[in-house]
């Protein structure tokens, strides 16, 4: 009960600095629709974007006809890329995680494996409509490389079911920027153990019948509890107001913000048990908060990173949560399993650490 | 009255090689307000550090209401308040939910918690004031809603480190009567101050601490008699002769005889009952005496003549 109570005291507090708070809500929001306007051009799906196709078939030969289609066509050279994959599982899965916008596999008969491709199976995105792939295979399939009795059955349509179009500029900086400002509550965290240690203050908590760990615990369950309302009313009034796509269920975004506030507030938290000074630990956020978001692809997305910043993409803890989130809200993105574990251990180890170091130090 | 609140047996704390607690026994009975005495650095604050579990003991035992501090702490905790030397609580809560929080984690709930906290802001004149936040209030009010944090679970054993430090006299006078009170009601208080006064005032037993280590303990009187086997005297003359003091000095009984302007300072043997022969050599010498003040042992006086009036660092 008291460490309820402690959440709700410590929520009050910080809802408190009422300056801070709007600050926080504002600052987000503003540059979601800044960002999201001038970077607009980068993010929305064009005519003249270079699409990529993964392709697989029975039969090589097939898989060089195509190519040498595509690169005969003055239409489609340049503009689509071919990409060959040794399975129709990887295929599928490359559009998924669209890694290649769509995939198709080119089927002869089995008996006679050196005949013509007997079917065509294509498997896209729901935005492939707008794709210039779309032209091109229909092109290709009425080219006589199918099986030109009966064309129009030839083609086997799958959609694949990714709820919606990638992110528009407004979607992806809404979910980075609300990650960034996430991470910058860490000073709240910070706050909740330097305040203790504070000269004034400790004798007055150590005199309190409450053990150090049952008083942390109460602390982070309301430094979660704000900045999970600040993440909610950002995520509410983005999606009414800019139209941000947050996935068909709104919920289903509780368990990874509840989670990143954790670990916001446990990141905080953990800084503050190690170093004293809080105007060095605000330095550090200053530096680590800039650092994880453009790993992450926060300020710039990951397609237009090098490679040697995607590789080290995974060490941000916003990589993680933005990938959760635009699954959710896109159906597409990695392994989200991966992220949430990573996101969970990377919590609880900064929160025990910061619980062994506050008792030793008690 | 008998029932021991408070034992400190052996207690030895040391900050590495600096020895801030030297063997201290004590012992503190139920409804006694107990005066904690020492120069900065003497040991005070390090004691009650020790009692409230911000310091840890080097040696010895603390046995609260009979328990060991080392295995019941939470539990003892319960029913021990702190007035801290400095003001603390939250200074973004108002008065009114900083008393709300720590009376809450004292274990007091529902309608009980609001009486106590009611109590706590009528005890400390800050009933008005509740909804206030404390960057609002003066040194004053702010060292009188320290208190209130401290005594608001009505706890049976009060410590006091200097409650009334840099405050107005008003507010120090209205704190005062409340330890009284607070004692009246049946606390048991330990206080420490530097002002000898409020020592003298409050507390029934007291303790004096020098370099870590209790020099003397007693009640006002036993202490008062330590230090009283002399007797001083300060005549104030018309004017000054210098013959007349070692006139003075020959007198039976006079230890000492000093002019500070023209007031004669003298100190006699205790019981040599030599005033009168003063006073009329001092009288046939033709000088007049203009004011005549027999000085008696204070607090502050014990505790200069025990601690010594050098400076300390």
């Amino acid at each position: 009960m008291n460490v309820l109570r402690i959440a709700f005291f410590t929520a009050k507090r910080q809802l408190k600095n009422k300056s801070s708070i709007i600050s926080v809500v504002f600052f987000t929001l503003l540059l979601i629709l800044v960002l999201g306007n001038s970077l607009k051009l980068a993010y929305e799906p064009m005519s003249f974007d270079k699409q990529s196709i993964c392709i697989y078939s029975n039969n090589q030969k097939n898989i060089d006809n195509f190519q040498n289609f595509i690169k005969d066509n003055g239409t489609y050279k340049g503009r689509i890329k071919v990409v060959e994959v040794k399975s129709r599982e990887i295929g599928i899965d490359n559009v998924k995680k669209r890694i290649n916008d769509a995939y198709m596999e080119l089927e002869n008969p089995k008996v006679i494996p050196s005949a013509s491709v007997k079917n065509l199976y294509v498997y896209y995105s729901n935005d492939f409509d707008v794709s210039i792939i779309k032209n091109a295979i229909d092109s290709y399939k009425y080219s006589g490389n199918s099986n030109d009795k009966d064309r129009s059955d030839v083609v086997q349509n799958n959609p694949l079911n990714l709820q919606n179009k990638r992110p528009n500029s407004t979607g992806y900086y809404a979910v980075t920027m609300l990650l960034m400002i996430m991470l910058y509550c860490a000073s709240y965290g910070v706050d909740i153990v330097i305040e203790d240690k504070n000269r004034n203050m400790i004798g007055r908590i150590k005199s309190l019948p409450i053990s150090r760990t049952k008083l942390m615990i109460g602390k982070v369950i309301g430094s979660v509890s704000v900045i999970f309302s600040l993440a909610t009313c950002i995520i509410i009034f983005s999606k009414f107001v800019y139209k941000v796509n947050w996935g068909s269920n709104i919920v289903n975004l509780i368990p990874i913000i509840l989670l990143f506030s954790f670990f916001t507030v446990s990141l905080g938290a953990f800084m503050g048990s190690v170093i004293k000074d809080a105007v060095i630990i605000s330095y550090i956020i200053n530096l680590i908060v800039p650092f994880f978001t453009l790993i992450s692809g926060g300020y710039i997305g990951n397609m237009f990173l090098s490679d040697s910043i995607n590789n080290i993409s995974f060490l941000s803890p916003s990589y993680a949560a933005k990938n959760i989130i635009l699954k959710n809200a896109y159906g597409y993105g990695m392994y989200v399993s991966g992220f949430y574990i990573e996101l969970i251990v990377a919590s609880i180890l900064l929160f025990l650490i910061t619980i062994v170091l506050g008792r030793r130090k008690a | 009255m008998n029932i021991t609140i408070l034992e400190i047996k052996n207690l030895i704390k040391r900050y590495e090689e600096f020895l801030a607690v030297d063997n201290v026994n004590l012992s503190i009975k139920e409804g006694e307000t107990f005066g904690l005495l020492g120069s900065n650095g003497a040991g005070k604050t390090t004691i009650i550090n020790c009692i409230i579990g911000l310091n840890r003991i080097d040696s010895g035992n603390i046995f609260v209401f009979g328990k060991d501090i080392k295995k019941y702490e939470l539990e003892i905790k319960k029913h021990i308040g702190i007035v801290t030397q400095n003001v603390s609580f939250y200074y973004d809560l108002s008065a009114y939910d900083n008393l709300m929080y720590f009376g809450g984690i004292y274990g007091l709930k529902g309608k009980y918690l609001r009486e106590c906290v009611y109590d706590a802001l009528n005890f400390s004149g800050l009933y008005e004031e509740r909804k206030r936040f404390p960057n609002e209030f003066s040194g004053g009010m702010l060292r009188r809603l320290n208190i209130a944090c401290g005594i608001v679970h009505h706890p049976k054993l009060i410590i006091m480190d200097e409650p009334t430090a840099s405050i107005d006299p008003q507010s120090r006078s209205h704190i005062l009567d409340g330890i009284e009170k607070l004692n009246k009601d049946g606390a048991t208080i330990i206080y420490t101050s530097h002002y000898m006064e409020e020592i003298e005032r409050l507390c029934t037993d007291i303790a004096i601490l020098d370099h870590g280590r209790i020099i003397a303990h007693g009640n006002k009187d036993e202490l008062k008699s330590m230090v009283s086997a002399e007797e001083k005297v300060k005549i104030k003359l018309s004017s000054i002769n210098y013959t007349l003091i070692d006139k003075i000095k020959a007198i039976y009984g006079v230890q000492e005889c000093t002019m500070d302007e023209n007031i004669a300072h003298i100190i006699s043997s205790k019981g040599s009952k030599n005033l009168g022969t003063i006073i009329d050599l001092i009288v046939n010498s033709g000088i007049e005496i203009l004011d005549i003040n027999i000085e008696k042992p204070t607090i502050e006086s014990v505790f200069l003549t025990l601690t010594g009036r050098t400076l300390r660092n």
